[in-house]
């Protein structure tokens, strides 16, 4: 049972050292002042939803916002091969897993990925996050010759930052705009109504008007009924460079969170599968205090609220899932 | 013909990259992201295996019984 001690030991440690930065004594890292700061622990109510960071951190982008900080490059997470994703297949149908989500990077970089969504469809619903711009029209029809063999849904989330090139472009990059269009119309065309994803990386992209614009620009597109997703961001990753990282206060402490009232926090619900093990959630995968152990078996344990990021999730009731 | 490129061009090549985009593709060569940190991949790699619960098979069977046993619902009917 070592997971809580050395999660709780690097949560003491960060806290040790947030108490030390705001008694101004931020320097003497050497002797860091131990507080009696607690945080609270999740239970694993039920594991309903599970995440495959199918592609890594591998992407064919690199966004100044991304809270992985995925790039081309950056293989923190490598692909999961099919055969691994069988693996955890068969033990969350064993588990009662109701959905399936894969992300990255950029899951269609994996050359597995259609397979793996063929596996995925035969035991349960499955949706993938991706950027949109390997969504040709030949790869549409394929998706949806799959989801309509299945018997379980099949959902496209794309992502788009901005409700034109000038607000999307700077983000996401030159000329990803027109061609995240181009994936979000092929999609539709080829009868996958894609769920856009937009986080407020611009304040104005959740306001009404806002949502209002995206709406207009997915009818534009002749989706007549546009499903949208809204997400704040997450002060990590690329997106600390570019706001900001977290304050010291922006932690959770023990009784923020009331025992037996964490319905809304994803990690009473979800864990998510890498190529180095299973983590909390998807967002903490590149903290190695996120990871929970090998199997999902491992992680069924409680998870301590000890990442500023799990402040996000609290106070905006953030869910990654649609 | 040959296909090989000629020294010289591959020189000139080269130097079409500008260096936002060179620094780019080097941002992660042999590195991982450690939150906001850029550590060595193998820092990372090891760092993780130092976190988490490994239980044996015999161990993790009992956690999958046990998670899987009907819990009380105190919804009154």
């Amino acid at each position: 049972m070592t997971t809580a001690t050395a999660t709780d030991e690097a949560v003491r440690e960060r806290v040790a050292l947030d108490g030390a930065a705001e008694d101004g004594a931020a320097q003497d890292v050497a002797a860091p002042v131990e507080t009696a700061r607690a945080v609270p622990r999740v239970e694993l109510r039920s594991l309903d939803t599970l995440w495959f960071q199918v592609a890594g951190t591998i992407c064919n982008l690199a966004c100044s916002h991304c809270f992985i900080s995925c790039s081309p490059t950056n293989r923190t997470h490598d692909h999961l091969p099919l055969a691994e994703v069988r693996r955890y297949l068969a033990e969350a149908v064993e588990l009662g897993v109701k959905e399936y989500y894969f992300t990255g990077g950029e899951p269609f970089l994996n050359p597995d990925m259609e397979a793996i969504l063929e596996a995925t469809l035969e035991v349960g619903p499955a949706n993938v996050l991706t950027n949109g711009l390997l969504l040709d029209p030949d790869r549409c029809r394929r998706l949806a010759a799959m989801a309509e063999a299945s018997p379980y849904s099949l959902d496209l989330r794309i992502s788009l930052d901005g409700y034109d090139a000038e607000s999307n472009d700077p983000i996401r990059g030159e000329g990803t705009f027109d061609r995240i269009l181009a994936g979000a119309q092929a999609s539709h065309e080829a009868g996958i109504n894609p769920v856009m994803t937009v986080t407020e990386v611009h304040a104005s992209n959740g306001t009404p008007e806002g949502r209002r614009k995206f709406i207009d620009l997915l009818r534009s597109l002749g989706i007549e009924r546009p499903r949208l997703k809204i997400l704040p961001v997450f002060q990590i990753g690329a997106e600390a460079g570019r706001s900001g990282a977290y304050e010291t206060w922006q932690m959770l402490a023990e009784g923020d969170v009331p025992e037996g009232s964490w319905e809304h926090l994803q990690c009473s619900s979800c864990r998510m599968v890498t190529d180095q093990g299973v983590w909390v959630c998807p967002i903490l995968v590149n903290e190695p205090e996120g990871r929970m152990g090998a199997t999902l078996a491992d992680t069924l344990d409680t998870y301590p609220l000890g990442h500023p990021a799990c402040w996000t999730c609290h106070v905006h009731g953030v869910s990654c899932k649609t | 013909m040959s296909q090989r490129i000629p020294e010289d061009k591959k020189v000139r090549r080269r130097r079409h990259l500008s260096a936002k985009a060179v620094d780019k593709l080097k941002a992660h060569r042999g590195m991982a992201t450690w939150g906001e940190r850029l550590v060595p991949l193998g820092e990372f790699k090891s760092a993780v295996q130092s976190y988490g619960r490994e239980l044996d098979e015999e161990e993790r069977e009992a956690e999958r019984r046990a998670y899987l046993e009907p819990r009380p619902d105190p919804t009154p009917v």
